[in-house]
């Protein structure tokens, strides 16, 4: 009787019918997005590189023949290098071709190879392999991937985890990661947030709600306002400093801009201090995961018939001194005993003879004469390898 | 531990279920263990401090109560301790640069800190209850005789890190008897952390977007744009302290407790004076007792008073934070209410000469709605003061709000492109979005009188439930910010 009492009490809670009202508006979300398709997976609030990248990519007729991948390093010598060599702005949200890399090889393997740039700031190891295994697949995966990495690609001590990059979190709204979704993640916080988005449709897909709730402000705000978009705008330095700490991974379409290499470019600036840091304790946890990542990297792209090189990009002298004793010549190592032991090629580009302090924008960015330079002696490299030379002349 | 995380959203149900699970005698032991744990999330050797001063403030209750000639150097020697610890982890970079700043001019240089001082999290709120009870044992309240009460008192999680300030006689009680688990109360308790997560996670994180670059880029805006990110800030730092204290007060109800409430829709104050009756009551109220009474209050000469206002606003803005905008905000406010005082005490004089037109003129309906306006904006001019990083800043906000130099279809559209870039929720919107929030207020005091949220149909409080869970989930920002209280 008692029982029946609380039963009883416990049905009358209208909290509890709340969430069973929850649940049903979740579930009746879910059915009508999978009947009337109510959401689009490229859809986002925000409009990060990853963003801009997998729209370019999608509006791709063909498949390239070589895909670059890596971090601001490679991203800033494929924008700042064909900006040089074509000597015309480029714009770093929607140039995604490298101009440099399909002329140098056109020059040595008798035809003009296509290219499409992967290359984002901040990328990962982890971010690499996702991006190939969800994108470069299927009618667009590419006879060459192109991997530009540093040290810093597998240690950045200011990474919670792998799956908290916005590369990792854009890729899994529209792939299925559920092989690796609990090692991805490390904290408690993480865990939750992931059971929670698995439990409610509308969470997993927040990002759409968002836009479309953006798209509703825009529509009902006062004459004048909605005639705004950021992208018509150009937001002082001072603001856009706040909102680029704010939410990095924003940007407008015209804020994102490399001009050729000459006599306006911008002095050498001195980041020593950002990588002292970024190197000072590196957390063993995330180089070894990170490794794991560039090995399943290598692993499918061989099972996949991808031809992938692994290039360890140019840094300063100066740069490479911060690292631990030792760490710099271990990493190389270690990146090309994985390398040859998964059928991927690694090329080391960090040359001393070709690069010095007139190549880089800072300790780390390659400038675009440096950019240029690279890109030479990468089509170099490529066109030695009788295996990249059969896999370009190879048709899709 | 944050009342708008995840970690949280998992410890408060199993302290619940515990908590109600258990034997009545186990269930006060469980909250002080979980008020415990819930502190030391932050920073585990903090405990330390607020198991110590629990302990000695334990015993200076005692003293006082037991010394029937000496209980005055009992009372200095606790409230000394009290505040002494306030001040070491709270002013003491304050004092350290204000002296440096001052010594300047005389070529001498005081040492500098010899350690880093970490403030510890709801150390003033604490602090303050502690004060609260031994003074009031002084003045006659009977001690507390449970140490396990007293530590809860002090410690309890709902209400540790940023109120409200909760008075041990009213508190006290609940634990001798405690109560009976009520569905009713469960889903009131609930729905009040519900509201309170919304308040928080959708408008006040919202609105901190909003108002972000507006306080730390004055020079890129033009007055009316100013106007509306203090009208913006307003509304955040309401939302943000009311909508902790909703939580609060919501998890405390969860377990049958009940605490006081802090806000009585502020904004609709019609003086300055109302208002400090309607804002952070709990802080008010506490000034009023143990500062401004003391100091002699009422009593005395008009110069007196407003002495004594201007002494208790000024240590109140102090008590915000250790920095001269905040000082220089509680000063403003002092200031308020003594002119405040002196127009009360002219109408008055003038209805006792004959002279009602004054009195008849500010009660009236338009007089009512002209100084709740006025009010409203007086308070926000003293919020430029208290958000402004630095007094340079507040004064040059200020300078801009009064010296309008432009027209409102002068707002640089470029300037709006910050909040449009990532929290849309208030950008376009906000320009529809403040007049709402001010709407509500008035709403939400004819929702408060008529007691609509009870007497509506269980499917429409469902309703209420499964729409406020529903936003929170989908627009609440990825990143949230602290509290602002927290800092405090």
């Amino acid at each position: 009787m008692a029982k029946d009492a609380r039963v009883k009490a416990l049905l009358s809670s209208y909290v509890l019918l709340g969430f069973f009202m929850l649940l049903a508006v979740d579930f009746g979300f879910r059915v009508a997005d999978n009947y009337f398709h109510l959401t689009n997976p490229l859809d986002s609030p925000n409009r990060s590189l990853i963003w801009y990248s997998v729209n370019a990519f999608a509006n791709e007729q063909t498949a390239p023949d070589i895909a670059l991948l890596g971090s601001s390093l490679m991203m800033t010598a494929h924008h700042a290098g064909d900006a040089t060599k074509i000597n015309a702005m480029q714009n770093e949200v929607s140039h995604f071709h490298s101009s440099c890399l399909e002329n140098f090889l056109a020059g040595k393997i008798g035809h003009k190879p296509t290219s499409f740039s992967f290359a984002i700031a901040g990328q990962m190891a982890s971010d690499a392999y996702l991006i190939t295994r969800s994108l470069l697949a299927g009618k667009k995966q590419p006879k060459v991937i192109i991997y530009g990495i540093a040290p810093r690609d597998l240690i950045d001590n200011t990474l919670p985890s792998p799956a908290s990059t916005e590369t990792f979190k854009f890729l899994s709204r529209n792939s299925d990661f559920s092989d690796i979704a609990l090692s991805a993640r490390y904290s408690l916080n993480e865990y939750l947030q992931f059971g929670l988005e698995k439990a409610f449709y509308t969470l997993s897909h927040k990002a759409n709600l968002v836009a479309m709730q953006h798209r509703c402000a825009y529509s009902v705000a006062p004459y004048g306002m909605n005639a705004i978009t950021v992208n018509e705008l150009t937001a002082p330095f001072k603001l856009r400093q706040i909102a680029r700490r704010e939410l990095p991974d924003d940007n407008g379409a015209n804020e994102l801009r490399v001009g050729p290499y000459g006599a306006e470019c911008e002095p050498f600036r001195d980041n020593t201090d950002e990588y002292r840091q970024r190197y000072a304790c590196i957390k063993n946890k995330t180089y070894v995961s990170q490794l794991s990542y560039l090995e399943d990297l290598m692993k499918l792209t061989r099972e996949k018939g991808i031809q992938l090189a692994v290039v360890n990009m140019p840094l300063t002298t100066s740069n490479v001194s911060l690292m631990p004793k030792g760490f710099y010549d271990r990493y190389k190592n270690t990146l090309s005993g994985l390398a040859a032991a998964n059928g991927a090629s690694f090329l080391d580009l960090n040359r001393a003879d070709v690069f010095d302090q007139k190549h880089f924008a800072d300790t780390v960015h390659l400038n675009g004469l440096g950019g240029v330079e690279f890109f030479k002696l990468l089509s170099n490299e490529l066109a030695l390898n009788r295996s990249f030379g059969a896999a370009l002349s190879r048709t899709h | 531990m944050l009342f708008n995380s995840l970690t949280y959203a998992i410890f408060l149900p199993i302290v619940v279920a515990l908590y109600w699970a258990s034997p009545t005698k186990w269930r006060v032991p469980i909250l002080l263990l979980a008020s415990y744990i819930f502190y030391m999330s932050w920073r585990p050797v903090f405990i330390l401090l607020i198991l110590g001063l629990t302990i000695v403030n334990y015993f200076f209750g005692f003293y006082i109560c037991r010394s029937e000639k000496n209980k005055k150097p009992w009372l200095f020697a606790a409230v000394a301790t009290n505040l002494a610890t306030l001040c070491f982890f709270k002013y003491a970079y304050f004092l350290n640069d204000t002296l440096t700043t001052m010594l300047k001019p005389l070529g001498v240089a005081p040492p500098a800190m010899p350690f880093d001082i970490i403030l510890p999290l709801g150390i003033s709120f604490f602090v303050f209850e502690f004060i609260h009870y031994v003074v009031d044992v002084y003045r006659g309240s009977a001690p507390i005789k449970s140490f396990l009460a007293f530590s809860l008192f002090a410690s309890f999680f709902p209400t540790q890190i940023a109120g409200p300030i909760k008075r041990f006689q009213d508190f006290i009680p609940q634990f001798l008897s405690p109560a009976k688990f009520s569905i009713k109360e469960f889903d009131a308790g609930f729905s009040l952390i519900l509201l309170g997560l919304f308040k928080k996670v959708l408008l006040a994180d919202n609105l901190a977007f909003f108002v972000q670059g507006g306080f730390q880029h004055p020079e890129l805006f033009h007055s009316l744009d100013l106007w509306l990110f203090t009208y913006a800030f307003a509304f955040q730092i309401y939302f943000d302290f009311s909508g902790y204290t909703d939580i609060a007060r919501g998890s405390a109800m969860l377990f049958g407790y009940k605490v006081p409430i802090n806000f009585n829709l502020p904004y609709l104050a019609k003086n300055i004076s109302d208002f400090w009756h309607r804002w952070h009551i709990s802080l008010s109220t506490w000034l009023r007792d143990y500062l401004f009474i003391p100091l002699g209050g009422s009593r005395g000469s008009k110069w007196n008073v407003y002495r004594n206002l201007m002494i208790t606003m000024s240590l109140g803005g102090l008590w915000h934070g250790a920095a001269t905008h905040f000082l220089v905000w509680g000063v403003y406010h002092g200031a308020m209410l003594a002119l405040h005082k002196m127009f009360k005490d002219c109408r008055m004089r003038l209805q006792e000469n004959g002279h009602g037109w004054l009195s008849a003129a500010v009660d009236s309906r338009v007089g009512t709605v002209l100084s709740t306006l006025f009010t409203f904006h007086i308070v926000c001019i003293g919020w430029v003061l208290f958000r402004a990083d630095t007094l340079v800043i507040a004064g040059d906000i200020v300078k801009k709000l009064f010296f309008l130099d432009t027209v409102f279809s002068g707002m640089p559209a470029y300037a709006m492109a910050l909040p449009a870039i990532n929290y849309p929720l208030i950008y376009p919107a906000i320009f529809l979005l403040l007049p709402v929030l001010a709407v509500w207020h008035v709403v939400m005091g004819y929702v408060d009188k008529t007691n609509w949220v009870e007497r509506s149909p269980r499917l429409v409080k469902a309703a209420w439930c499964c729409a406020l869970m529903l936003m929170i989930l989908v627009f609440s920002p990825d990143k949230s910010p602290k509290f602002i209280y927290f800092q405090f």
